[in-house]
């Protein structure tokens, strides 16, 4: 076990960059993290480690450039680390692009039964056909259909082809099609 | 006729993902078709329930989020490039006075790094000192540096160190070359 490091002031520069950061782009993030997520709880650290993240590398972000285009990146890329992290612990499949997740109406990640409560009452089924769709497939729609941007931009902040976000987002969209119209039946 | 369009293309129409020419074909044919257009409007309403229940889901960063990244940003050791760039411009002005300095110093040092030259020299004043004050004594001829150009174009230092020690060595005619 490594000896714990003496706390630092962090330099000037960094904090009012981060200071920045989390005051415009706090709330948007964490939004994000919640869509991807589904969870409150998983979406708080995701959105703890991204500025986290943001803070180390600030230098590397380009002026003039999104800024949240740059910090849905990192979420997007430390939600998949966290997803391979999580198969790696508990010997899970990550579901494939086709494959809806079956969690028997759970949440994908962390189980807080008082989100499952509130999503009850909500009885959004378009809200849990979004929660049963597999990660990629969830931050396509999220980032298209929700933040609205551009295929380009979308395979820019996850890191894939304009062709992958196309065929994603059908297949996404498609698959949350059946799921609502499967609830929709469900509760007649 | 203009084939029907598919869900899909109608969908990368919504997002503005189609080519320039292609786009105008569609918006032509939705002016036209009554079932593209329905198939249109059913993915625009779709999009815009996603929309609305993701604005209904909208909720505020926890205050925690904030005060856990900056307890995690102070425990964390700055690079050392870093730790530089922070305090640059404090320590500028002295880093530039201390490195003057060094350079101030570092050139007499270097000279003395040759004392057998210096104590050569000593000698070979005080023997023409003494050659002066009495002209007509041994060794009187005064003592004089090697002339010889190659010697001193090889290495004036070496050559003037080697004569001067002659000079105190060799005293039986009191002049050398």
């Amino acid at each position: 076990m490594g000896v714990p490091r003496k706390p630092v002031e962090p330099t000037v520069e960094a904090s009012a960059f981060l200071e920045q950061a989390m005051e415009q782009y706090g709330k948007a993030t964490y939004n994000f993290a919640y869509r991807l997520t589904g969870n409150e709880a998983d979406a708080r650290d995701l959105t703890q480690d991204a500025f986290i993240r943001v803070y180390r590398a600030w230098r590397s972000f380009q002026p003039g450039t999104s800024f949240l285009s740059w910090i849905y990146r990192i979420v997007t890329n430390l939600y998949r680390d966290e997803l391979r992290r999580r198969k790696g612990r508990f010997q899970e499949e990550i579901p494939e692009d086709n494959a809806p997740q079956e969690f028997a109406g759970s949440r994908p990640l962390a189980v807080d039964p008082i989100e499952d409560y509130v999503s009850g009452q909500l009885g959004e089924p378009l809200a849990k056909a979004l929660a049963q769709l597999s990660p990629e497939q969830r931050q396509v729609v999220v980032l298209a259909d929700i933040e609205e941007y551009s295929y380009q931009e979308i395979a820019d902040i996850m890191g894939c082809s304009i062709g992958t976000v196309r065929s994603r987002l059908h297949r996404a969209r498609a698959l949350l099609r059946r799921l609502v119209l499967r609830a929709q039946q469900e509760q007649r | 006729m203009t084939p029907h369009y598919d869900r899909d293309t109608l969908i990368d129409y919504l997002h503005g993902a189609l080519s320039d020419a292609a786009d105008a074909a569609v918006l032509a044919h939705l002016d036209a078709c009554d079932a593209c257009r329905a198939l249109h409007d059913e993915e625009a309403a779709f999009g815009e329930t996603l929309r609305s229940v993701a604005l209904a889901e909208e909720r505020e960063l926890p205050p925690m989020v904030k005060a856990r990244v900056w307890d995690a940003v102070r425990r964390e050791q700055p690079s050392w490039l870093e730790r530089l760039r922070a305090w640059g411009p404090r320590i500028a002005v002295p880093v530039a006075a201390a490195l003057a300095l060094a350079a101030y110093l570092g050139t007499p040092l270097r000279h003395a790094a040759v004392p057998a030259g210096v104590q050569a020299s000593y000698f070979l004043d005080e023997h023409n000192a003494e050659a002066q004050q009495n002209p007509f004594g041994p060794g009187a001829a005064p003592a004089v540096y090697a002339t010889d150009t190659q010697d001193r174009g090889n290495s004036s230092a070496a050559s003037y160190i080697d004569t001067a020690d002659a000079a105190t060595l060799d005293d039986a005619d009191g002049a050398f070359r």
